[in-house]
């Protein structure tokens, strides 16, 4: 029988605030840091910053523990990750290897670069597949359809070199993603060895081990990355890390064509948005009005045609990709200063 | 249409902001002092342009933040003006080309902020010495330069303390981090010129300032002891809900300041897991909705509540 947890009647407590301050307390004490000894695979994504994955290693004391909220989320994705492999199991799957850790040494042979764990592979005819199991917040699950999807955001980017680094680790030509947006729904992304990847994985892991060796020697750290956009969600940023912030500011363009091509834009974008609207609601008044094929129709003084066109099929699904979106504001109207 | 936030419960324009401003005028005649010995005839053309180009890059980054982007205060003039947070910084500086450099000091080659530790006495709301606390003192300086307006700014100094509230757990790496923040964003106001922004120009350029910060818990704790920082409709709120601490207790001051406590303690766990301990004092309740709900946890008290009193629901002072 446990003991009473303090000596405050419990009629004066309140309940529900007691159920949120026991869940936080024991969420809170469920978080600590951990020392990383060599890069690990679910961080290994080798376009990140080199200087963090060598912090990573030697000053890991410096990160911030996790908030019980996001302790409480990596609580919800193991327990959608055990169900993940219940349900294939279920469903009449092999699956095997669960959990079984793997290394790559320093090419040459040597010191362990990079270490991992695999959530389990399933046995298909003659192979074993390799998987491993991602929860995911619903709308992002809804914006996941291919590998290349999962490129979208910063946190899904490490995914593949994750499961990439498996790959290499296990000798497996491919494996998949079993995904589940935590509210039922699941699907499975097949993922092929990219051999040019995993050769920059590798690279990239010695690289940090080399970083790691040279920082206990003499205490020089990699160089700050290129990309500071990287630095928005770093745990070491104005702890450990202080790189300097260089912006370029707003590119000032002295083209008076353009600005005067942008004004016509601008004049006629109002007029352009009801013509859109207004073009798609009366085509579709006609086409509901008049039915058949090659029909033609008199509205006032207007004449109106209607004929079936042959659309081809679609010969390819285009993949994922980055689009560049220009967005135009106008600040002030008419000033021309 | 929107509706303006109350001046009456926000808190003064902060001392550091303030000082941001002199910061800034000296630095452009300083600056302006310099071309004028270079060539005089430059100055004007220089000044019409850069102003030009600022205005319209305030009104882009303006507009491109959110109303929770920005702390809004009450000037000397009893204005409202939002001062840009950490995230606005973030995209003013993006607009406005502002490089932050050179910070300092350095440990072993690198970039660190300096950390002192300093034992201060701790005092209650009366000012009396209850006691002695060590704080942690976390310093940074650092140089910046405007792309745009080529405008630099040089040896900015920002710290924070251990024993004043900031975001975070309040670890010593919170701490650092904070501070690389607060620095950040205090070479971004200075060489923007966006530090106290009238709500009607956030409201014009379409931020949706009932959505913003307010700057409540600001100030000084003697500026809130004073009541410069409370509405009087609060100040008479928190009076009343003083006396009637004070009648419950039976003027036991002692038992006054636990129980003040008890009624104004957070009911749910922050980010950071803890509660809110509570304040042993009524003059440190800033706001309406505070008074209202230390009232009816006095109310519903399980000792000084009015069940325990023989009150029934009955309001103070209702007794007959």
């Amino acid at each position: 029988m446990g003991a009473e947890p303090a000596a405050i009647p419990v009629e004066r407590v309140d309940l529900l605030s007691e159920i949120e301050r026991r869940r936080n307390e024991r969420l809170t004490k469920k978080s600590k840091g951990y020392a990383r000894t060599v890069p690990i695979a679910s961080d290994i994504d080798p376009e990140s910053c080199r200087r963090r994955q060598v912090l990573e290693i030697v000053r890991w004391q410096d990160k911030p523990l996790f908030a019980a909220s996001t302790q409480a989320r990596f609580e919800a994705g193991n327990i959608w990750e055990d169900q993940a492999t219940i349900a294939l199991k279920t469903d009449g799957f092999q699956v095997v290897a669960e959990q079984v850790p793997f290394e790559l040494t320093r090419r040459g042979g040597g010191d362990v670069v990079l270490r991992g764990r695999i959530d389990g592979k399933i046995r298909w005819g003659l192979e074993e597949i390799p998987f491993e199991v991602k929860s995911m917040n619903p709308h992002v699950f809804d914006h996941v359809s291919t590998v290349e999807d999962l490129g979208r955001y910063w946190w899904t980017g490490k995914y593949v070199p994750q499961l990439m680094a498996y790959l290499l680790g296990h000798g497996h030509p491919w494996g998949f993603f079993y995904l589940t947006n935590m509210a039922g729904a699941w699907k499975a992304l097949r993922v092929e060895l990219d051999y040019a990847m995993g050769e920059r994985i590798w690279s990239f892991a010695e690289s940090i081990v080399n970083g790691v060796q040279t920082y206990r020697a003499d205490g020089t750290l990699p160089g700050y990355t290129a990309d500071p956009t990287l630095c928005a969600h770093c745990d070491f940023f104005g702890r450990t890390c202080n790189p300097d912030t260089i912006e370029q500011g707003a590119a000032v363009l002295n083209s008076p064509e353009l600005e005067e091509a942008l004004a016509r834009w601008s004049q006629l974008r109002e007029s352009h948005r009801e013509y859109e609207g207004l073009d798609k609601r009366v085509k579709g008044a006609l086409k509901k009005a008049i039915p058949g094929s090659d029909a033609k129709a008199l509205v006032g003084r207007f004449a109106v045609t209607i004929v079936d066109k042959h659309v081809k099929a679609e010969k390819e699904i285009r993949g994922a990709r980055v689009d560049r979106i220009v967005t135009i504001e106008e600040l002030l109207r008419g000033d021309n200063a | 249409m929107t509706t303006q936030p109350t001046n009456t419960a926000l808190a003064p324009v902060p001392d550091e902001i303030e000082r941001e401003e002199q910061h800034a005028v000296a630095l452009r005649d300083e600056n302006l002092t310099k071309l004028a010995l270079i060539d005089p005839d430059l100055i004007e053309a220089r000044l019409t342009a850069r102003e030009k180009a600022l205005a319209k890059l305030r009104e882009v980054a303006i507009r491109g933040s959110h109303a929770f982007d920005w702390t809004l205060y009450k000037d000397k003039e009893g204005r409202v003006v939002g001062v840009p947070r950490d995230s606005a910084a973030v995209q003013i500086r993006k607009w406005m080309g502002i490089s932050i450099f050179n910070y300092r000091p350095c440990e072993n080659g690198y970039p660190a902020p300096l950390v002192t530790k300093d034992r201060v006495k701790t005092t209650d709301r009366d000012g009396k010495v209850t006691g002695e606390a060590d704080v942690t003192i976390v310093e940074m300086w650092a140089d910046g330069v405007c792309s745009l307006t080529g405008e630099p700014v040089e040896g900015v100094y920002y710290a924070v303390r251990s024993d004043k509230p900031f975001t975070g757990s309040g670890t010593l790496q919170d701490l650092k981090s904070s501070c690389r923040t607060g620095l950040d964003a205090k070479v971004t106001r200075i060489l923007s010129g966006l530090r106290k922004v009238p709500v009607d120009q956030l409201q014009a350029l379409g931020v949706k300032v009932e959505q913003s910060h307010t700057g409540m818990g600001f100030g000084t704790s003697a500026e809130r002891t004073a009541g410069t920082v409370t509405s009087d409709e609060v100040k008479g709120a928190a009076a009343k809900l003083r006396e009637e601490i004070l009648r419950r207790v039976g003027g036991d001051t002692a038992a006054a300041k636990d129980l003040c406590r008890q009624i104004t303690k957070g009911d749910k766990p922050g980010k950071d897991g803890k509660l809110f301990p509570g304040f042993d004092t009524v003059d440190r309740l800033t706001a309406d909705w505070q008074v209202e709900a230390a009232m009816k946890k006095l109310h519903a008290h399980p000792m000084f509540g009015d069940a325990a009193q023989g009150q029934g629901d009955r309001e103070p002072g209702g007794e007959g």
